[in-house]
């Protein structure tokens, strides 16, 4: 069935005009509420057989994230190729990367049907080898047509390890190709390493970066909506069938955890706007792959609940990551490709007069750090209910401890980060050069509809996955999914409360201000920021210099040579450099003593855990 | 309401308080009791002055700032026997990423100037809420660890913290949550709100470019932030035994203790070097890692 709806996606292009964009487009969005209606009638016992849809019957989860290929690549299509210099090319090119985007939108679906190993082999081929095109469609540099390149080999040494795995699992044809019976973890192991390599996982997350900068307009927005995505379905798929569950569990809440803290930790020091946004898809699918984790963990002791709603947490994650991903990479791309270069701090003085893009940019940024109303915001708390709630769980005290950190730690960097980023590169005015009038003249469009979809998606994308899902798909009854209903409605109504409150302010302002002109002048920083040549404005550098002072890596701290050369070893020698080193922290006497009494209780901590004491 | 009225007695008391402390303890006179609020007044008849950068964020960001800290002062409770105005399983959560909401806009705001002061200001503080940011939910869990809920109603209609080992739990929350609020609302030794030097600021270098209504609706929120954690400090420390006109004096009374406690920081301690911030900030998480290790050591002994 999709294969002919994407057929007709591709009629609009043998007709050039400005239609064409416009039309495929809406054939995209119909197979993605398709998608969305066949994945809702797979779970709530509705025969499909006879009818139109019937081609398209899936698992529940492969509807979903066909769903969710769908609705991410959308924005992709609207706005992909549209950024070029050239306008004789523009064309050519937005015809060209969009025919290979509705090729690599088949595969992916094709890839979820699981129908037999060999047809999945084959579809996860069509993806790579479309991603391949569309970063070397319009490639500005030799070296981005070498990153290609060694996106295509990772790729391949990914396929490797699934084939490897796919025949080590006797399959039933038409059923599932990771196999009905339970699978051992060597074998789960080889689909770990081949999804990873997908899903940029630590520590195969290393192309990811290299791939997003080299094509953030058009190959970037596909890896990080999509691409990445099938690496997470193909995870899930597997750990479902792995007969130690618990053990693979653990693997990937490690994995995961240590992508987030990576992905958070590079966030923070970077200053180029292509890997800043590659290292938040990096903590991002970390995130969601700790909640998938969490929710085999914690289903395999028994807590249905907390299992839902890490579970949820993460499906949310991915949708409003892929949307609002997809968005920022299409601006970033665009603004970059016209200042010739990604550095952050450059970024503004093409994006001072283009207001749309701004906006947009906004969004997704806004988005990306879980404010509220947004569906990250949503996936968010239901993470951080989930974790204080195991806090006080046998069996999952520590993990939900480390849980909180790791998250807290991370939601801030990120929030860091599209500061930095959106703050940096998008707000403050500046030394104005020539600047081209209209850089795109679709975006005023695409603003708006991602705005709509951003902010819908996590309300209604949550109560569809609760109502649908929770009880079908996660096994949770009546009652669990009615009272977590009732907490997002609350969490829905005090989002609701601030922007009540805050139209409430506006109207305050108003009514305090009428008798007194508004005034458009000169502000006291303006002294030190007029458009002159010797203004200072803030840098991604400068932004980040707090930050890259305490985060040093510790090769780059100096010890004492002396230290360094001391070949005796005594107790008073130890005591000495473990001083020296704590004091490098320069916490003061009161804070020193505080965090010798931490050490001593993690110490006292860990020693429990391992029955020591 | 009565959870409201109190964080109403706080914002007027606490401002006061802290300024005539530190001008008892100098020998000075001092500035009128109620100062503050005549400075807001005379913000609120001044229009807003935006410069030829500014956008649609900062136009935004006063009213969403303190719209969001409004927002999650109805989520508070006083005590057990008080409840709050909105109250759901895991509003703690909604609670902690509001106030990181009404920060974020401030921090955006201050960007949208393009200041170089503006700027380092914002750096400043999105570095330092960055790293600050784990405290408050780690000592939020502790709490949640030890009453098994997750709802602030809930937690401290259950918070009887009369045994020795609760009592000295209660206080490291306690000693967490007052830090936490010394940082987040700009006052010493993390940063000085009265200095004139644009290079040491921090919280204040966010809104040299505000003016008005605006930067009056900024005042208030930092105002009111301070009002909210002498609120949750008053919560954490008071047993949930305590009800009724009993409960409302000792609130009253820890909020002039906590106004007395500010103003004797700020006249002992001096601003710590801009470099060291970030460890002093990092104690606060550590206080917080310290106070749940501690709850989860002694979990059978605590639990209530």
């Amino acid at each position: 069935m999709n294969t002919y709806l994407l057929a007709l996606a591709v009629v609009p292009f043998l007709v050039s005009g400005r239609v064409t964009r416009t039309l495929s487009t809406v054939i995209v969005v119909a197979l993605s509420l398709l998608y969305g209606t066949v994945a809702f009638c797979s779970i709530t016992a509705i025969d499909l057989s006879g009818t139109l849809l019937a081609g398209l019957a899936l698992s529940p989860f492969g509807a979903l994230f066909s769903m969710l290929f769908c609705v991410s690549i959308t924005p992709t299509l609207l706005v992909g190729g549209t950024h070029t210099n050239s306008p004789s090319l523009s064309h050519k090119v937005y015809y060209s990367g969009s025919l290979l985007l509705l090729i690599a939108l088949h595969g992916l679906l094709q890839s979820t049907l699981q129908s037999s190993i060999w047809d999945f082999i084959f579809y996860w081929e069509v993806v790579a080898l479309s991603s391949f095109m569309v970063m070397v469609y319009e490639y500005s540099k030799r070296s981005f047509f070498h990153t290609a390149v060694q996106y295509f080999i990772i790729m391949h040494i990914s396929l490797f390890f699934l084939v490897a795995g796919f025949l080590q699992v006797p399959s039933t044809p038409g059923v599932s190709i990771f196999g009905v019976g339970a699978m051992s973890l060597g074998t789960w192991l080889l689909f770990v390493v081949g999804f990873s390599i997908k899903s940029a996982l630590f520590p195969f997350s290393n192309w990811l970066p290299r791939t997003y900068i080299a094509s953030m307009n058009s190959g970037a927005p596909l890896m990080a909506c999509s691409s990445t995505n099938i690496g997470v379905f193909g995870l899930f798929m597997a750990t479902k069938n792995v007969a130690d569950v618990e053990s693979a569990a653990m693997i990937l809440l490690v994995a995961g955890a240590i992508s987030v803290l990576l992905g958070a930790f590079l966030i923070v020091k970077t200053g180029s706007l292509g890997s800043l946004l590659s290292y938040s898809s990096i903590e991002s699918i970390g995130m969601v792959i700790v909640g998938f984790a969490l929710f085999f963990y914690a289903k395999s002791l028994g807590y249905n609940v907390i299992a839902v709603m890490v579970a949820l947490s993460a499906m949310l994650k991915l949708f409003s990551h892929g949307v609002a991903k997809s968005l920022l990479l299409n601006i970033g791309g665009t603004v970059s490709s016209i200042a010739k270069s990604d550095s952050i701090s450059k970024l503004r003085y093409v994006s001072q007069n283009q207001p749309t893009l701004r906006a947009g940019f906004s969004i997704g940024a806004l988005s990306m750090s879980s404010v509220p109303l947004f569906g990250s915001f949503v996936s968010e708390f239901l993470m951080f209910f989930a974790l204080f709630k195991g806090v006080g769980a046998e069996g999952l005290s520590i993990i939900s401890l480390i849980g909180i950190i790791v998250l807290s730690l991370s939601s801030s960097s990120v929030i860091f980060g599209m500061t930095k980023a959106f703050g940096v590169g998008f707000l403050g005015g500046g030394v104005l050069k020539e600047l081209p009038n209209k850089i795109l003249r679709y975006n005023t469009t695409i603003g708006y509809v991602i705005f709509i979809l951003v902010l819908t998606i996590g309300i209604w994308a949550l109560a569809y996955l609760l109502i649908a899902y929770a009880s079908a798909f996660f096994t949770l009854n009546a009652e669990g999914i009615s009272s977590l209903y009732m907490i997002l409605l609350k969490v829905g109504s005090v989002c609701l409360l601030v922007v009540i409150i805050a139209t409430g302010l506006w109207y305050l302002r108003r009514c305090l201000t009428k008798n007194s002109k508004r005034v458009l002048d000169t502000t006291w920083s303006c002294g030190y920021n007029g458009d002159s040549q010797r203004s200072t404005l803030p840098t991604s550098e400068s932004f980040s210099g707090e930050a890259n002072e305490l985060f040093r890596l510790p090769w780059h701290v100096n010890f004492a040579r002396k230290e360094r050369m001391a070949h005796k070893v005594s107790t008073t020698r130890i005591l000495r450099l473990w001083t020296t080193r704590l004091a490098l922290f320069q916490t003061g006497k009161v804070s020193h003593y505080v965090m010798h009494i931490l050490l001593f209780l993690t110490a006292v901590l860990i020693l429990t855990i391992f029955d020591v004491l | 309401m009565i959870a409201l009225l109190i964080i109403l007695i706080a914002l007027v008391l606490t401002q006061g308080l802290i300024n005539k402390t530190r001008a008892i303890l100098s020998r000075r006179r001092g500035c009128q009791f109620f100062q503050a609020f005549y400075d807001l007044r005379v913000l609120m008849r001044k229009a807003p002055i935006y410069s030829h950068n500014a956008t649609f964020v900062t136009r935004t960001a006063p009213l969403l700032s303190l719209a969001s800290v409004l927002s999650a002062m109805v989520l508070l409770p006083l005590g057990g026997s008080y409840s709050s105005l909105i109250s759901f399983s895991g509003d703690i959560i909604v609670f902690c990423l509001l106030l990181g909401f009404s920060r974020l806009v401030v921090v955006l705001a201050a960007l949208d100037s393009g200041g170089s002061f503006n700027g380092l200001g914002a750096a400043r503080s999105s570095f330092f809420s960055l790293i600050l940011e784990p405290s408050l939910f780690l000592l939020l869990a502790t709490l949640c660890l030890i009453t098994g809920y997750d709802s602030f109603s809930e937690i401290f209609a259950s918070f009887e913290n009369a045994s020795l080992l609760l009592m000295i739990l209660s206080v490291v929350v306690c000693y967490g949550i007052f830090n936490y609020a010394l940082v987040e609302c700009g006052k010493l030794p993390y940063d000085d709100s009265k200095t004139h030097l644009e290079l040491t600021m921090t919280q204040e270098a966010m809104m040299l470019d505000l003016a008005g209504v605006d930067l009056g609706f900024v005042k208030l929120a930092e105002m009111l932030k301070l009002a909210i954690f002498s609120l949750l400090v008053i919560n954490a420390g008071v047993p949930a035994s305590v009800v009724g006109a009993d409960l409302l004096f000792i609130a009253i009374g820890a909020v002039v203790v906590i106004g007395i406690a500010i103003g004797f920081v700020e006249f002992f301690m001096a601003r710590t070097r801009m470099n060291k911030n970030a460890t002093y900030i990092t104690t606060i998480s550590a206080i917080g890692i310290l106070a749940l290790i501690v709850a989860l050591l002694f979990k059978s002994e605590l639990t209530l």
